[in-house]
């Protein structure tokens, strides 16, 4: 699976949990997914009509474009097993 | 199987796509509940706009989900909504099980009905409280006090705010406090059987003593005689002594041993003891005893019959536990240093010693070693806790120390050094009536004597010494005897009467007799607690003796009332 993982990170200006999310999501990519992803930050603060896009409700929110199907990961990503399960990533 | 029915293929799709969304509700609630959102975006009819959680809403959700208490939200039909970590923490159940649960499935079904009040009346008035016990995962039984609010969510929605407090902690101190009353009331029942029983035990021994104290100055006896009548007065006196230390106990445990202190040579109060305990078995080549005192001035300010009780005891025990050929050694010394200096008395044994495991009980009441040396030595044990309450009234103290079993015995009495009152207001006119030397050699003044006393037995002997002593003694026997006698004698100089009497007291005969004919009283009773003594003074009696009377303490009582009166 050489397919390059298409990661979009909402987030609300520097909020907290903004901050942590993209923080914990770089962690995570370059532990699991090193050379082989691209993350693309929208900030709704400043671009709130982008959220009807994915359907954003919560922020922050990570979805994942590709590999299809779509998903979804709501919160901070602290918690790593739960990306792991959000990402349907293999390890 | 792969020429699907269309029908059946887009149900699936839709029971995917409802999956999915019901997934996506069920995250985003959990991530706000867990914190880990703190922005949201709400649809507005002008397009999407952006909601930061600020920071005094993190504060508050945070407040709830870390507080003690339980929180838990209803739905009109008891279905929990949401409940918070501290509940989860109270029932033992986590957060996902407790989701849409009924929250009366954790009540336990006595209680079903008054948990359903309460929910009623929460709904109907805004608001109620009360108690119940819920059922935690692991069983136990959890008091808690809930307290329900409604709460509207807007567009007709209401909820129930439950705010649920474990009791646990508060109702565990609540049977503590109960059952603490009640070991005190056992306490006072106790002491209050022990003063009791102790003046049951010495008034029998009044008259044994007075008879055979009196016999065994009798020079008309044989020598054998003498000794046996010497062996009776030893072990009468040996059981008032294990009455004196009930009595003591009980006053003790109440915190009322009071001290009639005076200037005190601790070298005689120690010799005294060693000459009483130890004479005879040095004497009889049984055991060593070795007197060991430093030079230096042993002048204390302190209450010297209390101290020879100390030293008596320390030094009885040592003995006791002494095999044959052994060594009780007694030393005192000065210790520096410390303000103010402290005078130590040591006693040494080389007996069978005290093993590691019991030596910190040696000083409660009741403790005697093991149960095997209880058996082997008798006695109830209370000396030390005695000998140390005294010491520790002192303002000093009494320590024990052993290598272990076999290996003898150390005990340390300390007190501070000082030959000056260290408070001058201790019971100043007390002491002055403590047993006197001070008019012993003085001639013995005749002296009238109504004796009030219904034990015919004690009656009968005291009169006899008192006789013996050049006094006149009228016999009564009640209140109204003593009334009636008081009324015909020429000239009465004293009376001296026991408590108790048939029909009445000796305090309202004494109110009596001081009223009608001026007289000054002595109190015989079994009873010696402080505000016994009290009691008789305020009644109009000049002295209060304790049985069994000591014809010594009676004589000095009765001659400074005669000189009083001159």
């Amino acid at each position: 699976m050489s397919e390059v993982w298409d990661l979009r990170l909402y987030v609300a200006g520097e909020t907290p949990k903004s901050v942590a999310a993209l923080a914990n999501l770089k962690t995570f990519c370059e532990a699991h997914l090193a050379g082989r992803y691209k993350i693309e930050v929208i900030d709704l603060v400043e671009h709130p009509g982008l959220a009807r896009i994915d359907q954003i409700l919560a922020i922050p929110t990570l979805v994942r474009r590709r590999p299809s199907p779509v998903r979804k990961i709501i919160g901070d990503l602290s918690n790593t097993e739960r990306v792991f399960k959000g990402l349907e990533l293999i390890r | 199987m792969s020429t699907a029915d269309p029908i059946t293929e887009n149900l699936t799709a839709e029971v995917k796509i409802l999956r999915s969304r019901l997934w996506e509700a069920e995250e985003t609630l959990r991530a706000i509940r867990e914190g880990e959102v703190d922005a949201l975006v709400i649809n507005e009819r002008r397009g999407e706009k952006v909601y930061t959680l600020k920071g005094a809403d993190r504060t508050y959700r945070l407040m709830i989900e870390e507080m003690q208490q339980g929180t838990v939200s209803l739905t009109a039909d008891g279905r929990i909504l949401y409940g918070n970590t501290g509940f989860s923490r109270i029932v033992k159940l986590p957060l996902d099980r407790l989701t849409h649960s009924l929250l009366q499935q954790l009540v336990i079904p006595e209680h079903h009905a008054l948990f359903e009040s309460f929910l009623r009346r929460g709904w109907t008035e805004g608001r109620s409280q009360g108690e119940v016990i819920l059922v935690a995962a692991d069983g136990t039984r959890i008091p808690v006090s809930l307290s329900f609010k409604t709460l509207s969510l807007g567009e007709g929605v209401s909820t129930l705010q439950v705010v649920v407090t474990d009791l646990t902690e508060q109702k565990r101190i609540e049977e503590l406090l109960v059952s603490e009353d009640l070991a005190r009331a056992a306490n006072i029942a106790k002491d209050q059987f022990l003063a009791t029983l102790s003046h049951e035990l010495r008034t029998p021994l009044t008259p044994v003593m007075a008879v055979v104290s009196e016999l065994e100055r009798d020079p008309r006896l044989p020598a054998d005689i003498q000794e046996s009548l010497a062996m009776v007065r030893r072990n009468v006196e040996l059981e008032a002594r294990l009455i004196d230390d009930l009595l003591d106990l009980t006053r003790i445990s109440r915190g009322k041993l009071e001290l009639e202190r005076g200037t005190t040579d601790l070298r005689e109060v120690i010799r005294h003891a060693v000459r009483t305990c130890c004479t005879q078995e040095t004497a009889a080549g049984r055991l060593h005893v070795v007197e060991e005192l430093a030079a230096a001035d042993h002048t204390v300010w302190a209450d010297a019959p209390r101290l020879s009780q100390v030293f008596w005891n320390l030094l009885t025990n040592a003995v006791k536990f002494t095999p044959d050929g052994g060594t009780v050694r007694i030393r005192s010394w000065m210790e520096t240093g410390s303000e103010p200096d402290t005078l130590a008395v040591q006693v040494a044994d080389t007996g069978i010693g005290i093993s590691p495991d019991v030596l910190p009980q040696i000083f409660s009441a009741f403790d005697q070693g093991e149960r095997g040396t209880a058996r082997r030595f008798g006695g109830l044990g209370l000396g030390l806790t005695i000998s140390r309450a005294i010491m520790e009234r002192h303002g000093g103290s009494l320590t024990a120390a052993s290598e272990g079993s076999g290996q003898g015995a150390v005990f340390t009495a300390r007190i501070p050094f000082s030959a000056e009152p260290v408070r001058l207001a201790e019971t100043a006119a007390d002491s002055a009536a403590a047993p006197g030397e001070e008019d012993a050699g003085e001639p013995e003044r005749s002296l009238h004597i109504l004796l009030v006393e219904d034990h015919a037995d004690t009656a009968h002997a005291m009169a006899t010494l008192l006789s013996a002593f050049g006094h006149q003694v009228t016999v009564a026997a009640s209140v109204a005897e003593a009334l009636a006698a008081a009324a015909q004698a020429e000239s009465l100089d004293v009376v001296v009467s026991d408590l108790g009497l048939p029909d009445g007291t000796g305090h309202d005969l004494m109110r009596e007799l001081a009223a009608r004919h001026g007289l000054r009283g002595i109190a015989l009773s079994g009873y010696g607690m402080e505000a016994d003594i009290q009691k008789s003074h305020e009644a109009g009696f000049a002295k209060h003796l304790t049985k069994p009377i000591d014809i010594a303490v009676l004589r000095s009582a009765l001659r400074q009332i005669a000189r009083a009166e001159r």
